[in-house]
Formats: C-alpha cells, structure tokens, sequence
C-alpha cells in the first residue's frame, strides 16, 4: 500500500471513531470508488480479493460472501452515491483473528445516508446472529420473488442488498454517520 | 440471441440450436439483469414462431447480485409462463449451475425453485395439461 493510501485509511478511521474496529496494520487490501465502479474495475478488485483471501487460506464459503458483500457494496455505491460520493469514498478488506471485515467509508446526501441508516436498522431487526443468516436469506428471496417485475429505481434494490450484506455477516453489522459542513459521511462494516 | 462476454455483461447464446442454449458468466454493474430481460423477450417470440419445442438453458453464473437477481427471477417467471401456455407446445428446462460455496445464490435458486413449483401445482387444479419450467439446480464444486 502507498502511504497516501496509509495515510487515507487512517484519517477516515480517525475522523469516525471507529479505531477499535479497524486498525490500519490489518487492512489487507483497500480501494477508492474509482477503482470499483466500472465493469473492467470490479473485475479486477473481485479477483485480487480472492486470490488474497485465498493465500491467507479463508475458506471458501466466507471467501464468496466477501466477494458477495463487495459486490453488492459497488453496486450500491454505483446505483445510490452521486456526485457527492468523491474519490475519497474508501473500501477497507481487513484480517484479523481468522476474520475478514469489509469496511466501507462513504459520503453522500444526508437524506441517502439517514435511509441507509434506517434501512440497516430495519435489516438488524428481522434476526440476530448467529442464528440469523438461514431467516434473513428466506426473507430476502421472497421478497426479491415478489418484487421482480417491479423497475429499477433508486428505492427498490438498497433493501434486499443490505439484507444480503447482513446475511452474510458473522455479526450484526456496523453502521456510523458523521454530519460536518451540511456533508455527511459513513462507516458500514462487516465481519465475515 | 448472442452475446459475447465483457466484463460484468455475460455470454449468452440463445439461437436454440439443437434445443440447447446457455447464459454464462457475471450480469453485475455493467448489465444490472438487463441481459434476462432480453432474453426473456427473445425466447417468447422465438417460442411463438416455432410453436412446437423442447429447449435445455443452462442457466451458470458467477455471482448473482441482488440488482441482476430480480430480472433473473423474472426471466424464469416468463419461461414459466411459456412453458404453460397452452397455446404453444414447447418444454423447457434450466440447468442452474451454482457455486456450492455461494450460499446467497444457493438460497435464491432453491427459493426461485420453490416458487415455480408452487404456482404450477396451484395452477394445475385447472384445466391445463402443461407441468410448466422445469428447473434443476447443480451445485458446482
């Protein structure tokens, strides 16, 4: 990693408290938005998570939710992140313990981020881990059943995204937002 | 219907050769499940044209990311739907081929699966003769 990327993942995780969930020395891999937003660009992140996970022996099983989960974090940034969502919104894969933490930090409206918010409040409140991933998945794809003909927009696919994020957590997942300057920003994490 | 891959955007030749056609690969950030809303129109009129047929889709994709997965299920709806049309007389059969550590995708095939079979038995109550989309789902080791 470059010491400005060093130096980027320490100041987000500086700027929102959250130096007893991430530490810089476990960070594995990390991406800025431009890097994840673009067909070729996913691509490539995927494989290097992959092939990273897999040298550090992470199973097969949490290998492909990791993958699960960044997958539907980019797509999420591309459907709901604008303009506001610079290049410093960051994607931190962490190790520690024999666990990977996906870690994203990211800005945008704050009327986006209270909704992500609360989507993820509402997510938590179907089931607790660790007896939650077989509930969460059924409600998901029911749900994703009853909504299948229904256009794509920007309200409809945040939900069943996130449930699938959580699903595939070992934990209930982290969520903080910060509000400075009328701009507003946050942490999402998962502990696969 | 054909199409190379790309990144994000899969392979799919559905020109019904032999009966037998195929989607492979990622529908992510660059497609977001509009392939299967193609497909899904192609193989109605293709169905429609040839009236009498018995086709095999071999349905292999390496992820399924929510955004894609709900044009998926749609797609497999409107198979369904050809498949019981009694007007038409044509089979259909999707080999599903999952990862078998993908434990999301699994879920929702196994869902997908579940649905369809409810609806055609609730269906079949009636007049029609047509079991309807036959799905089968191999987990890829």
């Amino acid at each position: 990693m470059t010491r400005r990327r060093i130096d980027l993942i320490t100041d987000a995780i500086s700027f929102h408290g959250v130096k007893g969930r991430l530490r810089v020395e476990d960070v594995i891999l990390s991406y800025v938005r431009s890097e994840y937003v673009t067909g070729d660009g996913l691509d490539k992140v995927l494989e290097e998570i992959d092939n990273a996970l897999a040298a550090r022996e992470v199973g097969d099983v949490p290998r492909r939710s990791v993958l699960n989960i960044v997958f539907e974090l980019a797509l999420n940034s591309v459907m709901h992140s604008g303009d506001c969502a610079s290049s410093s919104e960051l994607l931190a894969i962490g190790l520690r313990d024999g666990h990977v933490s996906v870690s994203l930090f990211g800005k945008g409206r704050s009327v986006q981020i209270n909704r992500l918010s609360q989507v993820i409040a509402s997510v938590k409140s179907i089931a607790d881990p660790p007896e939650h991933q077989a509930e969460m998945l059924k409600r998901r794809d029911e749900d994703a059943w009853r909504r299948r003909n229904e256009p794509e927009s920007e309200s409809r696919g945040g939900g069943l995204g996130m449930l699938t994020i959580a699903a595939l957590s070992s934990q209930a997942l982290f969520f903080v937002q910060k509000v400075k300057d009328q701009k507003a920003s946050f942490v999402l994490q998962s502990i696969v | 219907m054909e199409q190379d891959a790309k990144s994000q955007i899969p392979a799919v030749d559905l020109r019904m050769v032999g009966g037998r056609g195929y989607i492979r690969g990622i529908s992510g950030i660059d497609d977001r499940g509009k392939t299967f809303d193609r497909a899904a129109k192609h193989l109605k009129q293709l169905a429609e044209t040839k009236g009498e047929f018995s086709w095999i889709i071999e349905l292999d994709l390496k992820f399924g990311p929510t955004t894609s997965v709900l044009r998926l299920l749609e797609f497999l709806d409107i198979l369904n739907n050809i498949s019981r049309d009694d007007a038409l007389r044509g089979k259909i059969q999707i080999i599903w081929k999952v990862p078998a550590s993908d434990t999301s995708l699994l879920s929702t095939a196994k869902v997908a699966k579940q649905e369809i079979e409810e609806r055609n038995k609730k269906s079949s109550k009636g007049n029609s003769n047509k079991c309807g989309l036959d799905l089968k789902i191999v987990e890829k080791r």
